[in-house]
């Protein structure tokens, strides 16, 4: 693919509210690893009001508003910003689901690579994480009528992949990556910690639950 | 006062106020105290130039010379301390040096000789001890601590590496290569041993020990990015737990929304023709008669007989896999507990390394390739929705087989 068609291509993929990163779109990554390259891109959408923007350690690259100065502007940012806010407790009790279901310290990073059949493994063994599972399912973003716990593994991995998080491995179908969309989910995260009072409240219910009598 | 004086005055009030100067040293801030009683000694060892008054806070610090000094005497004490092998094995290659330079000097040869030969094994052997701890911590490195999985051991033998790294390089900081250069100046033999093999070795040692510690250090980085990550993931599900519909403030609706809330809401990009636009004519035209002037591609079909003989062939059964059995399973439960049987529900007996889509195939596949008598008696379902988008399309989420 020449020059042209790959900056027409990422431009193109970033405006519709894509995430770039080398495991969803190895050339695109490659491409925007160059700084001039880059700059380019990034002087392409000033020109239109947005800019280039990665989240932390250049894990993937995506658009943002370089001033939000327009109403209508505002209200994307807002539904954007619900959007984003709604998915995170549900997307955090699935990173929690899957690292107990994997015995895994850390978190689903960008290029792990999940089995749909490992998994199901895993939660066949532990009732307790497929009533989780099924609680995820209940509501929110994972909402689902399914009943049975692969069904609902199926309806959860095919969000993700809907929603960017995964891609799903054309060839076996059941084998998922996950892309660097994570990593902004980290950075929402750290904001949050860094913004509002989370862990400093979990520990004093933490303390006062140890205080409580038997 | 002439200088002879006043050297000979230093080094008694070096003496004299010994015990406050290495106290004072060993206590890493180089710093002494200002009590009653060393009110007199700090006022001679200003007079002496042995200590100075900082200008900004007036405290009493030792002069650098002073620090050199204590530097270059506990040298090889320093050194034992941090590794006792590469110590003694300093302090046996300069003895051994000292001996050879004596023997040669004296002109006995043969002694000199074996003790040449002593101090080159002894040489190869600190060499090779430095090299091979070296090597043995960058293979430990490069593996990523082998087989170990858990984030805290991984972070506890990172650490743990950093400070044996860091304690190596600091050893190889304290050999004091000035006096192996002294030593071994007049000797060609020597020079070849200590000025070239050991200085060399040593130097690829703190090259590998150097890119452990980078290694390390980015490791490290990343292990504590991942605990970070994970902590965070954790305390956000309980916090919520704790407090059920707790939402963050709303970042969107401040005059400066920060840039991680400001993605784009996706633009779809769309194309229409503008066809009542007159500047396209002729490139419409164009196309309408290339379109006209395209005439299908000439086929040049050869035909080659087919011999329609059949030769005799022995009779072969073929015999159905345990996949084809497993499959065939699912349609005599279907029969037998008369109800319908979903093939995802079903999927968990599917052999090891057949995906779900492939299960699921292969149950069509089964009730299309049966006997029609066969295939009565059952029905396949595939419950889904169609596409919103393009309707032409229908999205089955599992095949339902029921009995008819």
């Amino acid at each position: 693919m020449n020059t042209e068609n790959q900056f027409s291509r990422i431009v193109e993929h970033l405006l519709a509210g894509g995430f770039i990163c080398e495991h969803s779109d190895e050339l695109a990554y490659e491409y925007l690893s160059v700084d001039t390259r880059r700059s380019d891109i990034d002087s392409y959408l000033r020109k239109i009001g947005r800019c280039l923007y990665a989240t932390e350690g250049s894990v993937a690259f995506y658009a943002a508003y370089t001033s939000i100065d327009s109403n209508d502007r505002r209200q994307d940012v807002r539904s954007q910003f619900r959007e984003t806010i709604n998915s995170l407790e549900p997307l955090c009790r699935w990173l929690r689901l899957l690292a107990s279901a994997l015995q895994s310290e850390a978190t689903l990073q960008p290029g792990d690579v999940l089995r749909q059949g490992e998994l199901l493994n895993a939660l066949g063994e532990a009732p307790a994480l497929s009533e989780d599972l099924a609680g995820l399912c209940r509501s929110g973003l994972f909402y689902s009528k399914k009943l049975a716990t692969s069904e609902q593994l199926e309806v959860v991995l095919a969000k993700l992949v809907d929603q960017g998080y995964l891609l799903r491995n054309t060839a076996t179908g059941s084998l998922f990556t996950a892309t660097g969309k994570w990593s902004y989910l980290y950075d929402v995260l750290e904001f949050i910690h860094t913004h509002e009072t989370i862990s400093a409240e979990n520990d004093e219910s933490r303390e006062e639950q140890v205080d409580l009598p038997l | 006062m002439s200088s002879t004086e006043t050297g000979i005055r230093a080094l008694k009030g070096l003496a004299k106020h010994a015990e406050l100067l290495v106290v004072a040293y060993e206590s890493g801030s180089r710093l002494i105290p200002e009590t009653q009683e060393s009110e007199g000694a700090i006022r001679e060892l200003l007079q002496l130039r042995l200590v100075d008054r900082q200008a900004d806070d007036g405290a009493i610090r030792l002069n650098t010379v002073v620090t050199a000094l204590l530097d270059h005497s506990l040298k090889t004490q320093r050194l034992k301390m941090f590794s006792a092998d590469i110590g003694e094995a300093l302090e046996g290659l300069e003895f051994l040096a000292q001996r050879y330079v004596q023997s040669k000097s004296s002109g006995v040869s043969g002694d000199s000789s074996k003790l040449l030969d002593e101090l080159g094994g002894n040489v190869f052997e600190l060499c090779d001890g430095l090299l091979s701890q070296a090597q043995s911590i960058w293979r430990q490195v490069e593996g990523d601590f082998g087989a170990v999985s858990q984030l805290e051991t991984k972070m506890a033998l990172n650490r743990n590496t950093l400070a044996k790294v860091n304690r190596i390089l600091q050893s190889l900081e304290l050999i004091d290569m000035a006096a192996l250069y002294r030593i071994s100046s007049r000797d060609r033999d020597l020079r070849k041993l200590l000025q070239v093999q050991l200085p060399e070795v040593i130097e690829q040692c703190r090259q590998i020990l150097g890119d452990a510690i980078g290694r390390l250090n980015k490791m490290m980085f990343r292990l504590e990015q991942l605990a970070t990550q994970a902590t965070r993931v954790n305390q956000l599900v309980d916090y919520c737990n704790l407090h059920p519909g707790w939402q963050p403030q709303d970042y969107s609706g401040q005059l400066d929304v920060p840039t991680l809330f400001a993605a784009v809401k996706p633009i779809r990009p769309t194309a229409n023709a503008h066809i009542r636009d007159e500047s396209m004519e002729l490139v419409f035209t164009e196309i309408l008669e290339g379109l006209r002037k395209e005439l299908p591609p000439d086929e040049d079909q050869r035909v080659e007989p087919i011999s329609t003989d059949i030769k005799e062939q022995a009779q072969v059964t073929l015999d159905w896999g345990g996949f084809k059995q497993v499959v065939r399973q699912v349609f005599f439960r279907c029969l037998e507990e008369d109800r319908e049987v979903s093939g995802l529900e079903c999927y968990t007996s599917a052999p090891d390394g057949v995906d779900v889509e492939l299960w699921l195939y292969a149950l069509m596949a089964e009730y299309n390739a049966m006997k029609e008598e066969d295939r009565v008696l059952f029905k396949l379902d595939f419950p889904g929705e169609f596409d919103s988008v393009f309707d032409g399309n229908f999205h089955a989420q599992d095949v339902l087989l029921c009995p008819a």
